[in-house]
């Protein structure tokens, strides 16, 4: 098979090159970074992976090290930082329960009511509808203080029940599934009644099975959202340590007075990116392969 | 095992009634179609009996019990779906296990990995799969039982959904239009299944099609229904040799039945295009005669139709000739037997008649209404006059 040159599919496959770089741009400086000694990130110098020359550890030679004692090599020394300086398994452990807490309660709510919203006759159920999409407009940051006063008052704060809770009503969550359910016949439905499934049962064993691949859709932005969010865990976890979430564990690095350890930093922000971009590597094949509505029609 | 009754069912959506108080009576172990247009209200009146919509007004009861009110679930009724409506995440074996596990396994054992380890979950487990296996059987699926409906064709899945229906031994099968997504050599095939199930199983069997060949193939008995009413109930006898509607007529049979406009003067004679039918009305003026396309014979006088050949189609076993006939908007539709193959030509005039115990006769509002032969033989008038418009034509 031969390829025409085409102009068009040039300048196109150029421009989507340039975006691609663009967004990869931060990944690469935050990698790049994490490979090399202080003085390197301070200069700018030593290519994408350092020169990995030995480098005396100021910490080690603070507490009276002689230096060839302290020499350590940067890459080694910027990811044991990132584990020891900081509790960072602790964090992750965080971010998990975290997360995956928040999935399965947005799925317990979203589920339901997106059933609701999609196959049953209701009064209202319109109106219902398109409050939820309203509240796809609210910004988070707008509903903060509240939030953050009301879980106060409660005296939740500073605990995983203040992570979690503000979250676990996701109007996309029930927006996406509902999309989905319509979708869905409903002759399958009256099947289910049928064979004697309640409203219950007819969700939890007919949609949800269905709908893996919808599930799973959602699973990513909202696992990505949370996983990632810095603005309310640090508005939320303000003294107790043992409740930061990964990207709350990078402010370990911010040294204030005694200067910023670029290099850790960077190592702990490349140790907090990889889960997700493993997890959604796995995750893509289930969107092709996952179980479609072919059967039905 | 029941007996089924519908009293003064109505059904509206908003201002639209689509059942308009149906009454309808099914015996116990009976084949019966509903079958009229789509839109003509027959899958509601299923699925209200099913449970799955409620009526408006009316009652409906189920071996003498009146459901109205009752869940689907509760009913005891099993349905097949016209789009089969298997779980597609579930194999075969699975799908048709479904109403079993809902009804023989409590809340518990159902639950996935912890319900198997309960005491009594195995063996009755154990026992729902022996029933699984024996409907397989039963339909010739039992190798599929692996499979997911995904992987299956739309014959194959139309056994799954059965199975998945008898399995549970309901009180009454409920099918909507079963077939209409099979191809048709496959439909005449699960017809004919289908209505040896019915008799194997000896349940009452409640059949919605607008497929009147099937009706008529399956059924004990048919029950007409058209805009939302009632029109005729019967066997398939019945409907086809004495229908009660002219709607009825038109609508069962294939090829469809010849309706001729006629007038009916003072003294009863029955005039076809201001000619002698050499028929009578015994009862109401008569607006239409039916007749079926073999209820005409070939005659060479006393006709009661006369017309030019338009086309011929000749399907081996039987020709049907189409007429251009005098006074007659349609097409008259003739079906003669295989013998009469290369002897009638198009353009040829042909003349018709057909025994008066043969002829349905309607009334202006399309009942049926008596008909009966004139007493007198022809008279030559009649005859020369129907001469004259044979040369017409």
């Amino acid at each position: 098979m031969t390829y025409r040159f085409s102009t068009r599919q040039t300048l196109a496959h150029g421009f989507l090159i340039l975006g691609a770089i663009i967004v990869l741009l931060p990944f690469y400086v935050m990698i790049s970074t994490s490979f090399k000694s202080p003085a390197e990130i301070a200069t700018g110098t030593g290519g994408v992976f350092g020169s990995q020359a030995l480098f005396p550890d100021p910490t080690c030679l603070a507490l009276g090290g002689n230096e060839p004692d302290c020499l350590v090599r940067p890459v080694l020394d910027n990811y044991s930082q990132a584990f020891t300086a900081a509790p960072m398994w602790r964090y992750l452990l965080n971010g998990v329960i975290v997360t995956l807490s928040i999935f399965a309660l947005q799925t317990l709510v979203a589920v339901p009511a997106a059933y609701a919203l999609a196959k049953l006759k209701f009064w209202g159920r319109d109106a219902a509808f398109a409050l939820v999409l309203f509240c796809l407009l609210i910004p988070v940051h707008a509903i903060a203080l509240p939030l953050y006063l009301m879980l106060a008052k409660l005296g939740l704060t500073n605990s995983y029940a203040a992570l979690i809770l503000p979250w676990i009503v996701s109007a996309f969550g029930i927006f996406l599934m509902r999309q989905f359910f319509m979708t869905v016949p409903d002759d399958l439905i009256d099947a289910a009644r049928m064979d004697g499934m309640g409203e219950f049962a007819i969700i939890w064993r007919v949609m949800l099975p269905t709908a893996i691949p919808a599930l799973l859709a959602f699973a990513i932005f909202s696992v990505v959202a949370h996983w990632n969010d810095y603005f309310w865990p640090r508005i939320v976890i303000t003294g107790d340590r043992s409740l930061f979430t990964p990207p709350l564990g990078l402010r370990e690095f911010k040294g204030d007075l005694g200067g910023d350890f670029y290099g850790p930093m960077m190592a702990s922000a490349t140790v907090i990116a990889v889960p997700l971009v493993v997890a959604f590597l796995l995750a893509q094949r289930r969107f092709i392969d996952g179980i479609t509505l072919s059967g039905m029609k | 095992m029941a007996t089924i009754q519908f009293r003064d069912i109505r059904k509206s959506f908003g201002d639209t009634d689509v059942l308009k108080g149906v009454g309808l009576d099914i015996a116990d172990g009976e084949f019966l179609s509903l079958v009229g247009p789509s839109g003509c209200g027959k899958s509601t009146l299923l699925r209200i009996l099913a449970g799955l919509e409620s009526q408006t007004s009316g009652s409906v009861r189920i071996g003498g019990t009146p459901v109205d009110g009752l869940h689907a679930a509760d009913r005891d009724l099993a349905m097949v779906f016209q789009s089969y409506a298997l779980y597609p995440h579930l194999s075969v074996a699975e799908n048709i296990a479904v109403p079993l596990t809902m009804r023989r396994l409590s809340n518990a054992q159902r639950l996935p990995l912890i319900g198997r380890a309960l005491p009594g979950s195995r063996t009755t487990r154990a026992a729902i799969g022996t029933t699984v296996r024996e409907a397989a059987e039963m339909l010739d699926i039992a190798h599929l039982l692996d499979r997911k409906p995904g992987q299956l064709s739309g014959g194959q899945r139309q056994r799954v959904a059965l199975g998945r229906a008898l399995v549970r031994d309901p009180s009454a099968f409920l099918l909507d239009e079963p077939l209409s997504n099979l191809d048709a050599k496959m439909r005449v095939h699960m017809r004919a299944e289908i209505a040896q199930l019915n008799r194997k199983l000896g349940a009452t069997f409640v059949y919605v099609t607008h497929d009147q060949a099937e009706a008529m193939t399956m059924s004990d008995r048919i029950a007409v229904m058209m805009e939302g009413e009632l029109l005729q109930v019967g066997t398939p006898d019945a409907l086809y040799d004495h229908p009660e509607d002219i709607r009825v007529a038109q609508f069962i049979g294939s090829p469809a039945i010849n309706i001729l406009p006629v007038d009916t003067d003072a003294s009863g004679t029955i005039r076809l295009c201001d000619m002698a039918t050499g028929l009578r009305a015994s009862g109401p003026p008569i607006e239409h005669l039916g007749v079926r396309p073999e209820a005409f014979v070939p005659c060479e006088e006393g006709e009661l139709v006369v017309g030019r050949v338009r086309m011929i189609e000749n399907l081996g076993s039987d020709l049907f000739v189409h007429l251009d006939a005098a006074g007659v908007p349609m097409p008259v539709t003739v079906r003669l037997p295989s013998s009469a193959r290369g002897r009638i030509k198009v353009r040829d005039v042909m003349r018709l008649t057909a025994t008066p115990a043969r002829i349905c006769g309607f009334d202006s509002a399309g009942k049926a209404a008596p008909v009966s032969a004139h007493d007198k033989a022809h008279d030559k008038a009649h005859d020369t006059a129907h001469d004259k418009v044979a040369r017409h034509v």
